[in-house]
């Protein structure tokens, strides 16, 4: 006990020595656009949980960091058998959960069958990821203690990469039991971070898991703010009142690269922007008046102007830091005239014009799509297509061209997990005209492309399946059902201290590595 | 050693010669004053290197701002560059006719401030430019034919960076030109130094000095010499440019032209992240190096007059307690002169005035026994001087006789005689062998003693009972003392000692003495050697006695040492604590709301002397009476919104002012489109119809020009309003902090407090909020008025921002049993329902960053709890309601538990 006398001189010289105190050196505070919204892995769909509940959990296996490779995690091997159907997960040991729950075969198959089984006692009516990613899974067993087994209705080869997805992340059954329906509020994994606080609307605190099977994380907290406007984080990453912010406004990247506080990091986030024409319907039922469309528009200065450079141009469906991207697929480079001539060919008449719809509300893969849509407008009607452009809110928006109102629409995707299946069969395959909330908008069907996706799917080698990824990719670019435009850039701003931060394609940024200037 | 022996042979006496005094007063003055010294220079030291620690952080957060400044200005530059290539005027000119460019760069400099614009056509060839520099500079600050930046326009992009021109600094743009079907027609350039202009326009803005250096060499400055020329800057001290051309930031303190300067840099870079160059910002130091040398002064003196002080009471000290101590020294060393009779006048209650007491007892004590011990010894001496005579003198007679002479004059006796059976002789009888005085016939008295082997002793003789017969028979008188001489039970004789004065005991006991003495030397000798050992032993237990005092002495000493040693450390510590707030604390907090205040003084004093010229040319135009009474009644309408008109975007500005200037032009305004541009910047477009009535077309513009310096006067003064709160702020904290502020409860008039809160809060309600009260009959309640208006302010604040300037705001009063009621509600959208328990938290708060710290409500619970009353919230949309409750009564029990706290608080 020091007497006050003591107390205050000692205080005197600490000030005298240290002068004001820095920012906690070993906290890491992001600012971001929105909280997330629950963070429980099997229930969510946004990306602000998303990115919470990578850090609080593990799964079987995830993505080697800043690619979509797929590397061990909770299991360190894996056997395949029955022609895929079959699979044998070995699982890390002596790893236990934030609460000290050992994970085991019992936690993995709790995790995965609470959200199979409606029957199950911590089922929930919104677990809506499963249905639409898992339901080729026919059962989940425990082997001995460290080794599970997954049996699927058919041979699958995406399969790994979906078990490398949040909503299968590995949960501890003691807290699940405990919390029943509030566990979003209360999670508890594997994961390299354990959860402290959420107050909602304003932060989520997560606190350095020192018994994480990687080793504990360099820094000891990571607390994700909600800072509302673009402008606002700016400010606080200037101010060092935040050490990372996400979703910062294009037109001020220029703005950071001169501050020489402030880093940029990107990546080229894996998603793709483009324009979807209706096949089904004249007069885009005819392929010159595609490849017209695609001729006309002038891809450079939409990604130059229009995504202030944050983006590469568009050739085909899937991004050119994904495995299966095909640099020798062929383009349609700007041409006017040559779209033009394509026209005049095809006998397109300007008696009706065609409806181009396009979304209001900016998307990760489109900042400004109305304006998008403007300069293509302007670009088909410089060819001599003139459009009737309609703008509408994102619901609306989709529900009309799931429909198939649209001629032509601007549409995007976000890749889920890094499979060219993700891509190719999601938005292009017959199968998807219907299913999955509708995704190929333009309703293209070519048999010989759903024969090389299927095939592909049941493919475990993956040359083999590049292969045969190449070959739909040029069916389709010769096709051209869609004039691709964009893969937008993800562009985290940093402070010009911090290191070892890791922006993945998925656009889903990890601390693990991440630590501070002393 | 050497030390101590030169200063002795300069005379000094040397630290061990020296008084206790002398001592005492030495060390307790050294004790007090190095300490103090120490103390204070270490005080001062701490101070100082925290104001300059202080100055360096406020110099970076200041260069950050300016860094701020530069890079915003680069972004409005990429902003307008794309403008401009935008426009289609460009892209139209580029394809029609390209000569003509020129000319229409010349409409538009204005609007990109001060610097070269450079129009290149699709091949990158320059077509057209337009430039406020020199053709020389022109030259240097060109982007040059076939340009790599022109180049990347042409691609489409827009592009901003610093460069590094010959000899300066500056920012370029560039934006590809495109028509409006988004047709490439080439591109624009815009290039503005980072020159003198632009520092003067920082400068201007944070009222610091800049320099911007090129790599490491200074390129432009606000900084003049003592010539009046205007410097490039300053070249560097080693070691900063490299720190912060490859690491941060660097700060370092040096003059220029004879002011103390804080220097901070930040590094500047182009878009690529390659450090061009550096923005350095300098803030004066003058103040602090006259507060510094004010400080030293202050505290100089206060280390002389900490030092006097010393000197003052360790001299008082050591008188007091060596005063004492000299007199104890004194009458010790009296006492070893052997001045038994000396008085130690010590009369204090301490250990030294007991040890002067218990030394008064041992003196006394001393002086007795010394009495005793001289008379003892006179009669040793005696003994001795008989005994030595004993060994000494061979004859017997000579022996007796020198006996016999002893005692007489031991005794002052008038006769004194030895009687001895004669030797050889049949019959025992006695006679006379030595004899003083006249001698006893009478030996028939003596023989009977003899004989009886028991002295006798007679104060008169002649009237003894037994022996007085005989006595006077044989005419003997006076006091007679006989001692049978014996050795070994033989009698062998007696002496016989006969005076006036009776014997005393003593007197017996010396005949005795002598008696046995003279009976046999070894006796004597024997008696002699008894003499010696008693004396050593009398002298062993006086220096025992000195030993003791000598180490009462010293644990005195030591109890002194350890007194002074408390003090020293007491008076240290306090002085500290106060030196150390103070000066810290304000001279920090206070400099910042000065600046601003300086700032915004200067201002007004040009802007008032600007609103006289506008005075004057308002006379000049002559209105008539009523008009000039609207114009003013106008102007006092509009001054709130001078004091919080926000600047509009400049896109946004020029088209408004372009309309405006429209109109202005048709109504015949001189000047339309200046005129026009002031009156959207001021927000004030939409009077202007009111002020051509009021001025008709001829007077408009001194009335707007008028109007201008009012606004600008406004704003001045809400600056300084708000740095006054600032400053009013820091010193409400600061007596807060020494608890000057608690007032005494006394009974208050919970209306009056509300009324006087709506007053102050005038300025928040008067714009679409209705105030409803409801006032019922209140008691006076005792309460700490300030701190309920605290309250109230709060809470009605609160409302006012929920309401969000429209709505209604409900006040109700209540007596309810030993209670008053308050109530006030609004008609917001209401508190969420997770957020309503938490709301009295601290820190909690909904407000965005800068709106307030979210303190509020928890104060005002403390406050209202403190007044042992409650407060208590409910919500839902459209109506939120605090009800406070205050007990009627003196919350006696409550107030107490408070002031326990503050005071346990206080001491912890």
């Amino acid at each position: 006990m020091l007497s006050p006398v003591r107390r205050f001189m000692a205080a005197l010289l600490l000030a005298a020595c240290a002068g004001p105190q820095g920012p906690d050196k070993t906290t890491l505070t992001v600012g971001r656009a929105a909280d997330a919204i629950s963070l429980d892995p099997a229930r969510i769909s946004d990306v602000e949980s998303w990115e919470v509940c990578e850090q609080i959990f593990d799964h079987l296996v995830r993505y080697r960091a800043g690619t979509t490779e797929v590397e061990p995690d909770l299991a360190t091997s894996w056997d395949v058998a029955d022609e895929g159907t079959s699979w044998t997960f070995h699982l890390r040991r002596g790893v236990r959960f934030h609460d000290g729950t050992p994970m085991n075969a019992d936690a993995v198959v709790f995790s995965l069958e609470r959200q199979r089984d409606p029957n199950h006692p911590n089922h929930e009516p919104d677990f809506v990821y499963w249905g639409n990613n898992y339901g080729n899974i026919q059962s989940i067993e425990r082997v001995d203690e460290y080794t599970v087994h997954i049996s699927v209705d058919r041979p699958y080869a995406p399969f790994l990469a979906y078990l490398a997805m949040v909503p299968v992340a590995i949960v501890s059954p003691t807290a699940v039991k405990k919390w029943g329906h509030e566990f979003s509020r209360h999670p508890v994994g594997t994961g390299p971070f354990r959860f402290v606080e959420w107050v909602r609307g304003e932060r989520i605190s997560l606190a350095a898991n020192p018994d994480s099977w990687e080793g504990r994380p360099k820094i000891s907290h990571l607390v994700y703010r909600t800072v509302g406007g673009e402008r606002d984080r700016l400010v606080a990453i200037e101010s060092g009142s935040v050490d990372v912010a996400y979703q910062i406004a294009p037109k001020d990247i220029g703005y950071v690269g001169l501050h020489p506080d402030l880093q940029v990091l990107r990546t080229a986030a894996h998603n793709v922007a483009f324009i979807a024409m209706n096949t089904q319907r004249a007069p885009f039922d005819d392929v010159r008046v595609r490849r017209a469309v695609n001729y006309a528009i002038n891809k450079t200065l939409i990604v130059k102007l229009l995504y202030q450079s944050l983006a590469v141009p568009a050739y085909g469906p899937l991004p050119p830091n994904m495995w299966g991207y095909d640099p020798a697929l062929p383009r349609y480079d700007y041409d006017p005239e040559h779209a033009r001539a394509l026209l005049r060919e095809a006998g397109y008449s300007k008696a009706r014009r065609p409806r181009f719809y396009v979304m209001s509300t900016p998307r990760p893969y489109v900042g400004a799509p109305e304006r998008v849509g403007r300069v293509i407008a302007r670009n088909l009607h410089d060819v001599g297509m003139d459009v009737d452009l309609i703008v509408s809110p994102l619901a609306r928006h989709f529900d009309a061209t799931v429909r198939g109102e649209h001629d032509l629409c601007l549409r995007g995707w976000t890749g889920d997990n890094g499979d060219p299946d993700n891509f190719l069969y999601t938005l292009l395959d017959r199968d998807t005209l219907t299913t999955r909330r509708g995704s190929n908008v333009a309703f293209y069907r070519n048999p010989e492309v759903h024969g090389l996706l299927m095939w592909a799917q049941e493919t475990f080698d993956r040359s083999e399946r590049e292969q045969l990824y190449r070959k739909a990719q040029h069916i389709i670019a010769r096709d051209a059902p869609w004039a691709p435009l964009a893969h937008a850039e993800v562009a985290v701003v940093v402070r010009a201290d911090v290191h070892g931060v890791s922006v993945d394609p998925s656009s889903m940024v990890y601390y693990r590595n991440a630590w501070r200037n002393p | 050693m050497m030390r101590g022996r030169l200063l002795r042979r300069l005379g000094w006496p040397g630290w061990r010669n020296r008084s206790l005094r002398a001592k005492i007063g030495m060390g307790l003055g050294v004790a007090a004053i190095l300490p103090t010294l120490v103390g204070a220079a270490a005080a001062v030291w701490l101070v100082l290197s925290g104001l300059d620690q202080a100055s360096r952080h406020e110099a970076v957060r200041t260069a950050r701002v300016a860094l701020n400044l530069v890079l915003r200005q680069a972004q409005s530059m990429q902003t307008e560059a794309g403008q401009l290539a935008e426009d289609g005027v460009l892209a139209d000119l580029l394809v029609s006719s390209p000569n003509a460019i020129e000319n229409f760069l010349a409409t538009q400099q204005e609007r990109l401030a001060g610097g070269l614009i450079e129009v290149a056509d699709t091949r990158g060839h320059l077509v057209g430019r337009r430039s406020t520099f020199d053709p020389w500079r022109t030259r240097q600050l060109s982007v040059g034919e076939d340009a790599e930046p022109v180049h990347a326009a042409l691609a489409y992009e827009r592009r901003v960076t610093l460069i590094q021109a010959t000899g300066e600094l500056a920012v370029r743009a560039c934006a590809p030109v495109l028509d409006e079907t988004y047709q490439l027609r080439g591109a624009v350039v815009v290039t503005t130094p980072l020159d003198t202009n632009f520092a003067d326009l920082i400068k201007g803005a944070l009222a610091v000095d800049v320099i911007f250096h090129l790599g490491d060499a200074p390129a432009a400055s606000t900084f003049f010499g003592p010539d009046g020329r205007r410097l490039s800057g300053r070249s560097l001290p080693p070691g900063v440019a490299s720190q912060v051309l490859h690491g941060g930031t660097a700060t370092d303190l040096s003059e220029v032209s004879g002011h103390a300067y804080t220097f901070a840099y930040v590094p500047l870079q182009d878009s690529a992240g390659h450090r061009v160059g550096m923005l350095g910002v300098a803030t004066s130091r003058d103040a602090l190096v006259t507060a510094r040398a004010q400080a030293i002064r202050l505290l100089g003196f206060a280390a002389a007059g900490a030092a006097i002080f010393a000197i003052l009471f360790s001299t008082g000290l050591s008188r007091r307690i060596g005063g004492p101590l000299r007199r104890l020294h004194e009458a010790a060393l009296a006492v070893a002169r052997g001045d038994l009779e000396h008085q130690i006048p010590v009369e204090t209650g301490d250990e030294v005035g007991e040890l002067a007491q218990a030394f008064g007892v041992m003196t006394r004590a001393l002086k007795e026994n010394q009495d005793r011990l001289a008379a003892r010894i006179r009669e040793m001496m005696t003994i001795h001087e008989i005994g030595r005579a004993v060994s000494s003198v061979l004859s017997l007679d000579e022996v007796l006789s020198k006996v016999a002479t002893s005692v007489a004059g031991v005794l002052q006796a008038q006769t004194c005689a030895l009687l001895l059976e004669s030797p050889g002789e049949g019959e025992k009888r006695l006679h006379v062998r030595a004899a003083f005085g006249s001698i006893l016939s009478k030996i028939a008295l003596s023989e009977l003693v003899a004989a009886a082997g028991a002295p006798l002793r007679a104060e008169q003789i002649e009237l003894h009972p037994e022996l007085g017969g005989m006595a006077r028979a044989a005419g003997v008188t006076g006091a007679l003392l006989l001692v049978p001489l014996q050795l070994k039970d033989r009698t062998l004789g007696s002496l016989a000692v006969a005076r006036l004065v009776p014997f005393s005991d003593g007197d017996q006991r010396l005949v005795d003495t002598i008696a046995d003495q003279a009976a046999t030397a070894f006796e004597n000798a024997r008696l002699y050697s008894e003499v010696t050992a008693f004396s050593e032993a009398l002298e062993r237990k006086v220096l025992e006695r000195t030993h003791e005092l000598v180490e009462t002495n010293r644990a005195l000493e030591r109890a002194l040492r350890e007194l002074r040693e408390t003090q020293t450390q007491l008076i240290h510590s306090e002085r500290m604590a106060g030196l150390g707030l103070l000066v810290a604390g304000v001279a920090h907090e206070i400099n910042s709301p000065a600046a601003a205040i300086k700032g915004s003084v200067e201002a007004l004093g040009d802007g008032v002397g600007r609103l006289l010229a506008c005075a004057r040319a308002l006379r000049q135009i002559e209105l008539p009476v009523d008009a000039g009474l609207k114009f003013y009644q106008l102007l006092e309408e509009l001054k709130p919104r001078f004091e919080q008109a926000s600047i509009a975007a400049p896109l946004a500005v020029r088209r408004k002012a372009r309309e405006l200037g429209a109109q202005l032009a048709l109504a015949g305004i001189h000047d339309a489109e200046d005129t026009a541009r002031t009156l959207v910047e001021l927000s004030v477009a939409d009077i202007a119809e009111e002020l051509i009535a009021i001025g008709g077309a001829s007077g408009f513009g001194a009335l707007v020009s008028y109007l201008q310096e009012i606004a600008y006067l406004s704003r001045n003064i809400a600056a300084v309003k708000t740095s006054i709160h600032a400053v009013a702020r820091i010193v409400g904290a600061l007596k807060s902090y020494s608890h000057l502020d608690q007032e005494q409860s006394a009974m208050a008039d919970l209306h009056a407090g509300l009324e006087t809160t709506l007053v102050m809060l005038h300025h928040e309600l008067k714009y679409g909020i209705r105030v409803e009260r409801r006032y019922g009959t209140l008691p006076m309640v005792p309460a700490f008025v300030d701190e309920l208006n605290q309250v109230w302010t709060n809470i009605i604040h609160n409302a006012v921002q929920a309401l969000s300037g429209q709505g209604a705001i409900t006040i109700e009063t209540r007596h309810e049993g030993d209670q008053v009621v308050v109530r006030i509600s609004d008609n917001g959208p209401g508190v969420p329902a997770h957020i309503l328990p938490r709301i009295f938290d601290p820190f909690f708060t909904t407000k965005q960053k800068g709106e307030g710290t979210g303190l509020g409500l928890g104060i005002v619970r403390r406050i209202i709890e403190k007044h042992g009353g409650r407060i208590e919230v409910e919500s839902e949309p459209g109506r939120t309601v605090f009800t406070v409750r205050l007990p009627v009564e003196r919350p006696g029990a409550a107030r107490e538990h408070v002031l326990d706290r503050a005071l346990a608080g206080s001491s912890a």
